[in-house]
């Protein structure tokens, strides 16, 4: 791209906020069904972190590989990619991190138990992301049926995600290996990228909600890194 | 000039006989000619801006084409979306009953060209359309297959201009064209740029390579184009078309904040939409503006700009102190 510091964010942005927003309505009046099955996989995730379930981990990983896997295929690749060719390789982006939660599952996911802050954002993310999210856009004027659920939409799936990152792990029966360490790094790589698209998606739109990922994303880290975990007891 | 005037006599017989106008004569005078193209709306009613649409002629054929056509970029990229396609096709109704006929997209644009040759299909316009359309792909190899791949996608027998997107391979992408052209798969070949970018290129391909059409940002606040583009276009016999005249609707945006000035009306203007765009197509070198819009009120509106009373030289001097004094 020549003379590339010519660009700004706007100049990429090839869709309107009616034709994006059209896209959730569509899905959602077609996919009703899937979409209160998505909600309530997504309240048993809440429900069995917060209550600290022994298959709580297990759950929230194999939930994730199916949401992540779902939102790649059905908003991606057969929906978004009709009016964002990059969409295609956000479908890829998606597919890769559902596959490495389903990886997460096999290998021995296991609740981490942060305590404090790092917990409630945890479960608070996981929350605004069941409840919080649908709603934000009806506070701003747009309808019920252009609503963005879990495991339908990339935003608030995205955010279900850094709430899990801060309460699950992989770790598996023996001692922490290279193998799941570098899991356990790189299951970030991609809810952060769509952090940073899906906030500058919803900026050159002129979204009011815009900063929601992207401050998501940060606070979520700031928590990990400084998080003390509590592993349950064998 | 003179190479202008002569060409708008060769594009404009159906003027003859025509009373004209001392500002119509002003018209001729600049290149421009007028056609009494439908002055009536799409459900009877008069369209907006009655009066004989302008037209300018192609400098390399001399064909007449109206001075507003409409963009797709953004505006059309509406997906699989039934009743956004369905409200695509009745601007492109209203655009045609307003008397438009170039119509501009490019593979770039999503699912543009399909919703423009959805809508065509569906009113029944696809043979009327002057379609221009691009070639964006940087590897000239894959230029035939993108540019069979759009015109399949647009429904149309053959693309009656082609242009080489933001120049991205034009050097292996021109040879291309000009064979398609002398094979009669295609009628007009050009360039496009955007936003002022990559200008020292194109002018040096406007003095190297022979074309038909460039395609470049040109409104009343971006005005750098006047300085040697726009001239040397006009001294190359190649017909220029605009886009981005509303800034992407920002201008329009910022100037509704004021008063349109009364003496707007000394040209007909009924807004500020058409104030841009009379300003635009009142350069004695561009040819055709391409506003984009999704409302079918818009685009009557943006069409009413090419009817009626044009700017000559002293008022589109004022026109534009006027909006940079805003």
């Amino acid at each position: 791209m020549s003379e590339w510091w010519t660009y700004r964010l706007s100049d990429f942005l090839m869709f309107s906020p009616r034709s994006y927003h059209r896209l959730f309505e569509l899905m959602n009046a077609e996919l009703a069904a899937m979409l209160w099955i998505a909600l309530a996989a997504g309240a048993a995730v809440l429900v069995a972190l917060a209550t600290n379930r022994a298959h709580a981990a297990t759950l929230t990983s194999v939930v994730l590989a199916l949401a992540w896997c779902w939102v790649g295929w059905a908003f991606h690749w057969q929906r978004f990619a009709t009016i964002n060719w990059a969409a295609a390789w956000f479908a890829i982006g998606f597919a890769v991190e559902g596959a490495l939660w389903a990886l997460c599952a096999a290998g021995g996911a296991s609740q981490c138990r942060p305590s404090g802050p790092a917990r409630a954002l945890g479960l608070g993310l996981w929350l605004v992301a069941l409840a919080l999210h649908p709603v934000i856009g009806v506070l701003l004027g747009r309808p019920w049926s252009q609503a963005q659920t879990f495991s339908m939409a990339p935003d608030p799936t995205v955010l279900a995600t850094l709430g899990a990152l801060l309460l699950v792990t992989v770790r598996g029966a023996g001692p922490p290996t290279r193998l799941r360490r570098a899991l356990g790094v790189t299951l970030w790589i991609v809810p952060l990228t769509w952090c940073a698209i899906g906030g500058a998606t919803l900026w050159t739109l002129h979204a009011p909600e815009a900063w929601l990922l992207p401050a998501a994303g940060a606070l979520a880290v700031l928590a990990a890194a400084t998080r003390k975990r509590g592993w349950p007891a064998r | 000039m003179v190479n202008v005037r002569r060409r708008a006599a060769v594009a404009s017989p159906m003027d003859r006989g025509h009373i004209l106008s001392r500002r119509v004569l002003l018209q001729h005078s600049a290149g421009w000619s007028v056609a009494g193209l439908a002055g009536r709306g799409a459900f009877g009613q008069p369209a907006a801006g009655i009066g004989a649409m302008v037209t300018r002629p192609i400098p390399s054929s001399g064909e007449a084409l109206p001075v507003v056509g409409l963009g797709s970029w953004i505006t059309f990229n509406v997906g699989n979306d039934p009743v956004a396609r369905a409200g695509c096709a009745e601007v492109m109704r209203a655009f045609f009953e307003a008397g438009g006929r170039l119509i501009d997209s490019s593979p770039m644009y999503g699912s543009s060209q399909g919703v423009i040759g959805d809508g065509l299909a569906r009113i029944g316009r696809t043979n009327a359309v002057f379609a221009a359309d691009k070639v964006w792909v940087s590897s000239g190899a894959r230029g035939p297959a993108q540019i069979e791949e759009s015109r399949r996608l647009w429904g149309v027998a053959r693309f009656d201009l082609l242009q080489v997107h933001n120049l991205l391979g034009w050097e292996e992408h021109l040879p291309t064209l000009r064979a398609m052209k002398a094979a009669g798969r295609l009628r007009y070949l050009g360039i496009t740029t955007s936003e002022g970018r990559r200008h020292r290129e194109v002018e040096s391909i406007l003095r190297s390579q022979p074309l038909d059409f460039v395609q470049i940002t040109y409104n009343i606040v971006d005005r750098e184009v006047e300085q040697r583009i726009l001239p040397l276009a006009h001294e190359r016999g190649v017909a220029v078309i605009v886009n981005r005249p509303f800034q992407e609707g920002a201008l329009l945006q910022r100037l509704q904040q004021h008063r349109l000035p009364q003496w707007a009306a000394e040209i007909g203007c009924d807004g500020w939409a058409q104030f841009v765009l009379k300003f635009i197509v009142s350069h004695p070198a561009v040819t055709c503006a391409i506003p984009a819009t999704s409302s079918v009120a818009h685009v009557r509106q943006n069409l009413g700009a090419a009817r009626g009373a044009m700017p000559d030289a002293a008022m589109r001097e004022r026109m534009a102190r006027h909006v940079a004094a805003l």
